[in-house]
């Protein structure tokens, strides 16, 4: 029997994101910087994901890209938007026991808030690419000014007893506040953990909760960030569910859309 | 039907009722002044019963319809505004503290009909007291003028005091006649209630229930002709609808009242 | 700006100050509505006798015109519907309505108005202060109701400038007391117009015009039955630009317009000539008001895929759905049902009586059969977005989404609108 493979790309402003399933299984995941060339670099990732599965490239039926520079993949077959694609990610990329409600995509430059109905179509979204505060931004330059990588700063700020208040509601204003903070001699993971808060409130506030129902899931760099879900799960008083592969839910999403298309 | 075949109905109606009427007051005075003549009495007590009863099982069933189809006054009234209408008189402003005032002079009114009407069968029985009472020649006078004078400037002005109408308005529950409204398609214009000659502002402010009947109510069906939405207002009779609002007639009947236009101005012709 | 100093510029010696300072005010205005012009022309689909309301748009904003038809016409500046143009027109003036004005967003003017306030306050009474907009400079009179805080701040600005009447709005609209009231503001309104022309308001001259607006109120009903067509026979932008032009123009010269618009499409109608077999998801657009040359919404909108087949905002369907009803013939009765149509079963969002809107709404997503309603907000507008959250509640039952869109009169924030509104299509398709 033919072995049907299906790609999707994310192509996003920072990262490029390409993921291959077959069979609705998440196959093989591929991580790197977009560059400058999007098109040249996803094509590369594709060919790499070839060689590693050992799958030929006649096998891989539909390509479809996703992101803010969809249109301009000519390895694509098609493309569809952001937040279709999430919605269908989310549907084989969930975990288990999660009720569709609410999707959190907390990117690197900005947050989606898409509503699911039960059979994981979009009942209604909100984004905000506006501001940084609430994106993985925030984070990440809050970490090269506190001089800790990435990866530490969730484990990091989980040790916190006591964490202190943030009051800048800029992303660029709250450097500065961190910077008085440490004058003040305020431990390290303690603004770590006020950080946080401060982006979950900022996300909380978008959310509509008089229509909700089911549960709540996050995906996107900002997922993989263990101290978010927990302050999630503080600030709402709810458990908060994981994707399985949570920066590839774009990707993911846009091959399973490319699965449906090829069946009709 | 339309809002022509309602009006027509009703002149017919009213035109029949206005005979009838006059027959039966010509009877009751017969039959108070000639009340030795045994002979011509048999023949007009009964007929006095039968029709007075007959009158009284009918505004129990049908309500104030009787104000609207059937009221030899509300016929006067009709006719004289008309007339008037014509003099382009200035509007009298019945707004709600007026027809607050106005409307208690309705209960003092059923008072003194319900004592009139226990004169007219004392009288009927016992004939002599005719000569005891004597009713100012003025009283006679001034109210029918000053009735008149209003209602040219406020149409059906005498229905919004007139005690009969209280009094059938009393049993609207029980009548086989209903106005209804749908809420869902009523834009709240107030065209109803502008129009309204006994000036119920239910039929404009209600948006829960349909049911809109009122005290005051006489169906004379103003309100569902300037209603500019199709079946937002309609009267109908043991539920099924006679006449409803539509607004195909709305737009046709919207300028009747362009009496004067020599200009012709319309988009058909040149200016 | 002093206006009565001819300095010459010491740089270029054949112009003035005066002159230049009106060279870079035009070349900003009419770059920006230039823009969108080229951006309605490559939308494809619009109808021949569309031309003439491009036209007239075109002389306002590029060349800078008043439309007149005869010489020494006196000109009304109003604000909204609640004022009729019956009146204005019985009494011997031409109503312009006031909302559409272009956002130059030159700073040197907008002292004295914070920023976060409402955009088109800020744009027409820097136009007005600046004083070469011809369509506001030309006004002999204003008209400013006060139904919001902004409103009342631009009736004092305004006022300084040229003889502005305040109207208050009844916001008691339902009660007798309110309606009074508003009747006799409109008496006052009918005689200072009065004395402005010299042309007193008879009853014939009222009931003439009572008469000729409730006909063209007829034609853009025919209208807006075939914007809202099964097949689509016209843009929901194309239909915009065709409403907005009433704004400057003549009615009755505009209505004869309008009326061999309609005639075309229903002969595309008839011999089944549309603008695309596709299903294209219908799109309500609510909301606050839309007027050029600020139409980056509908052009986005149906550049991404959708079609407006219904437009509820101000200076479009929203403003000439009410027939006025008239119960008493005299010039009282025709005040009152004027007062009456103008007031109650308006749906701006200033009154607090919102069941007029939700029914309203509910209508017209039945009639319609709309697929999706996109709400416009400005920043600064506090109650369009109580009216969005109140619309949100009541329309849950209907099962059709809606999207906010928050923006000003820049044209700077379109890619962003371009994502969301693509992505709110995009989901109205796979809905189907």
């Amino acid at each position: 029997m033919e072995n049907k493979y299906f790609a999707g790309i994310d192509a996003g402003s920072t990262y490029l994101k390409v993921a291959l399933i077959k069979d609705n299984e998440v196959i093989a995941t591929k991580l790197g910087n977009s560059g400058i060339n999007n098109s040249k670099t996803a094509e590369e990732f594709i060919n790499q994901l070839i060689q590693e599965n050992n799958i030929k490239r006649d096998e891989i039926k539909l390509i479809f890209a996703t992101g803010y520079s969809r249109k301009i993949i000519n390895i694509a077959d098609g493309d569809v938007s952001e937040i279709t694609a999430h919605a269908f990610g989310a549907k084989i990329n969930a975990p288990k026991g999660f009720q569709p409600g609410i999707l959190i995509d907390i990117g690197g430059q900005d947050s989606k808030i898409i509503y699911l109905n039960s059979n994981y179509s979009v009942k209604n979204f909100t984004m905000n690419d506006k501001c940084a505060a609430g994106t993985g931004k925030f984070l990440e330059t809050c970490a090269q000014i506190l001089e800790t990588s990435i990866d530490e700063i969730g484990p990091l700020s989980l040790e916190s007893k006591e964490p202190c208040n943030i009051n800048s509601t800029c992303a660029v204003f709250a450097q500065s506040e961190i910077i008085s903070l440490i004058a003040r001699r305020y431990d390290r993971k303690d603004i770590l953990a006020g950080l946080h808060i401060s982006l979950v409130n900022r996300i909380i506030k978008m959310i509509r909760f008089d229509d909700f129902s089911g549960n709540i899931m996050l995906s996107g760099g900002g997922a993989l960030n263990i101290a978010i879900k927990n302050t999630f799960e503080n600030e709402l008083l709810m458990d908060v569910f994981v994707a399985n592969h949570p920066q590839f839910n774009g990707a993911i999403g846009a091959a399973y859309f490319a699965q449906t298309q090829f069946n009709k | 039907m339309s809002h022509k075949k309602y009006l027509n109905l009703r002149i017919f109606t009213m035109g029949i009722g206005f005979l009838l009427n006059v027959g039966f007051i010509v009877c009751c005075v017969l039959a108070i002044l000639n009340s030795k003549n045994d002979a011509l009495m048999s023949v007009l007590i009964p007929i006095i019963i039968s029709f007075a009863s007959i009158a009284a099982i009918f505004c129990v069933l049908f309500g104030r319809i009787f104000c609207g189809f059937l009221c030899p006054l509300g016929f006067f009234q009709d006719i004289l505004f008309k007339i008037t209408e014509k003099l382009h008189l200035p509007k009298l402003n019945r707004d709600s503290r007026f027809m607050r005032f106005i409307n208690l002079f309705n209960w003092v009114f059923l008072g003194i009909f319900l004592v009139c009407v226990i004169a007219l069968i004392v009288l009927l029985f016992f004939p002599d007291t005719l000569n005891k009472i004597s009713i100012p020649f003025f009283i006679v006078f001034i109210i029918p003028v000053v009735m008149i004078v209003l209602n040219s400037m406020a149409r059906r002005f005498f229905c919004n005091v007139c005690p009969l109408g209280t009094f059938i308005g009393l049993f609207r529950k029980i009548s086989i006649v209903n106005i209804k409204k749908k809420p869902d398609s009523c834009i709240y214009c107030g065209a109803c209630y502008e129009a309204c000659p006994m000036r119920i502002k239910k039929i404009f402010i209600e948006n829960k229930s349909h049911d809109i009947s009122s005290i005051n109510c006489i169906y004379c069906g103003e309100c569902i002709k300037k209603c500019p939405k199709d079946n937002a207002l309609s009267i109908s009779i043991l539920n099924k609808t006679i006449y409803s609002s539509s607004k195909k007639e709305f737009l046709k009947m919207q300028h009747e009242f362009v009496s004067t236009s020599k200009e012709k101005n319309n988009l058909n012709g040149k200016k | 700006m002093e206006k009565n100093k001819k300095v010459l510029d010491p740089i270029t010696k054949e112009k003035s100050r005066e002159d230049i300072f009106l060279d870079r005010y035009l070349n900003k205005s009419r770059k920006i509505a230039s823009r969108y012009f080229q951006e309605l022309d490559s939308l494809p689909g619009a109808p021949k006798e569309y031309e003439y309301f491009v036209n007239i748009l075109k002389k306002v904003f590029i060349e800078n015109q008043l439309i007149s038809y005869k010489g020494n016409e006196k000109f009304v500046a109003s604000f909204c519907t609640m004022i009729p143009p019956e009146i204005i027109r019985a009494a011997g003036a031409r109503p312009i309505m006031m909302c559409s004005s272009s956002y130059i967003g030159s700073s040197a003017f907008t002292d004295g108005i914070p920023s976060s306030f409402c955009p088109h306050i800020k744009a027409i009474s820097e136009n007005a202060k600046i004083g070469l907009n011809n369509n506001i400079n030309n006004c002999d009179m204003f008209i400013v109701p006060l139904s919001c805080d902004c409103k009342k701040i631009l009736a004092e600005e305004l006022s300084s400038i040229k003889p502005t009447i305040k109207l208050n709005i009844p916001f008691n609209r339902f009660n007798d007391d309110g309606m009074d009231f508003y009747v006799k503001e409109l008496k006052n309104i009918a005689t200072q117009i009065s004395n402005l022309t010299g042309k007193q308001i008879t009853r014939e001259s009222l009931a003439k015009e009572i008469k000729l607006y409730s006909e063209v109120q007829k034609e853009i009903e025919i209208f807006n039955e075939l914007k809202a067509n099964v097949n689509p026979l016209i843009r929901g932008t194309h239909a915009t630009i065709v409403m907005n032009a009433l704004a400057y123009d003549d009615l009755f010269n505009w209505s004869i317009h309008l009326k061999k618009l309609n005639e075309q499409l229903i002969s595309n109608k008839e011999k089944e000539i549309y603008l695309t077999k596709k299903k294209m998801p219908r799109i309500l657009l609510l909301g606050s008001s839309l007027s050029f040359p600020n139409i980056k919404v509908p052009l986005i909108i149906e550049q991404e895929g959708g079609i407006i087949v219904s437009n509820q905002t101000c200076l479009s369907d929203k403003s000439y759905d009410n027939y006025a009803s008239i119960s008493h013939d005299s010039l009282d009765g025709y005040f009152r049902g004027l007062a009456n149509r103008s007031v109650r079963p308006c749906v701006c969002s200033v009154f607090p009586n919102t069941e007029v809107t939700i029914n309203k709404t509910k209508e017209i997503i039945r009639e319609k059969q709309i697929d999706g309603i996109i709400y416009l907000s400005y920043q600064g507008c506090i109650t369009s977005s109580v009216e969005y959250e109140i619309l949100t509640r009541s329309l849950k039952n209907e099962d059709v989404p809606i999207l906010k869109v928050e923006t000003d009169l820049y044209a700077e924030d379109i890619e962003l609108l371009k994502v969301r509104i693509g992505a709110f299509i995009e989901i109205l398709n796979f809905k189907k």
